[in-house]
């Protein structure tokens, strides 16, 4: 073969290659939407952290965290009032969770479904329990973006903590079957101080 | 066919290939990615809460 054949021959090749990776990627590259903003994380220091936990209300603990820049633990505040044994069970659920809260937007939302033990499409095909345990991931998601709110200057520790204690109750509501009105009480609440909070630190 | 002219083809189909791709790629309506398929982008504050009104709708 001549040397300027094999040179055409494999530009083709070339070109035809990479025609099937902008194929591949089309199938998943559409839906791929940017990552939220991810919170930057502070030291945690211990003696800070069991500092707060002297505070007498969930309010004033997650405050507490908040200004010491140590890691808010509202998992663990909303499965306090649980038994011992849900009370695990409950810390456990919402810790392994963790890893999906790094992904992107559409790929958290699935992670968080599958965890809860649901998977893509209409969600009141799914079992009660597991719904409601995707609501309180949901409702870890709302608190992280209130903590990088805070972080970034656009919330108070104040506005944060009282943002963050509703979400904790809610939590605390949803994981130990509480009824559901009572649930969307609190939520409607929380929009409102949401977007009075937002509205204010625009 | 003069092997130049083949590979020019070739260069403008690729690259109009990649045009239209970027231009057109088809992107599902946010209602569908809520109810019908998938499961939504959590993107925005708004659509957290409102993935979060879908996951307890109809529980008592």
């Amino acid at each position: 073969m001549k040397k300027e054949n094999v040179f055409f021959s494999v530009f083709v090749m070339i070109l035809l290659m990479g025609s099937l990776v902008a194929a591949a990627g089309s199938s998943t590259g559409a839906l791929r939407v940017p990552d939220a903003p991810k919170r930057a994380t502070s030291a945690v220091s211990a003696e800070a952290a069991a500092a707060c936990e002297t505070h007498a209300t969930t309010r004033e603990r997650i405050r507490c965290r908040i200004e010491a820049k140590a890691e808010v633990n509202s998992i663990e505040e909303s499965c306090r009032t649980l038994s011992a044994d849900k009370r695990d069970a409950c810390n456990e659920f919402q810790k392994r969770a963790g890893p999906c809260y790094d992904v992107a937007a559409r790929e958290k939302s699935l992670c968080l479904r599958r965890h809860a033990g649901l998977g893509e499409g209409q969600l009141n095909r799914f079992a009660d329990e597991d719904r409601r345990k995707y609501a309180a991931l949901l409702l870890y998601e709302l608190q992280e973006r209130v903590e990088l709110k805070q972080e970034q200057g656009a919330l108070t520790a104040d506005e944060a903590a009282e943002l963050i204690d509703m979400i904790v109750e809610m939590k605390r509501l949803l994981l130990s079957n509480a009824p559901i009105s009572d649930v969307r009480e609190k939520m409607a609440a929380f929009k409102v101080e949401w977007r009075t909070a937002m509205a204010a630190n625009v | 066919m003069n092997k130049r002219v083949v590979i020019i083809v070739l260069v403008i189909i690729l690259i109009a290939g990649i045009a239209l791709y970027m231009t057109a790629s088809p992107e599902l309506p946010a209602d569908m990615l809520n109810t019908t398929s998938g499961a939504p982008a959590l993107d925005e504050d708004a659509a957290v809460f409102d993935e979060f009104d879908d996951s307890l709708a109809g529980l008592s």
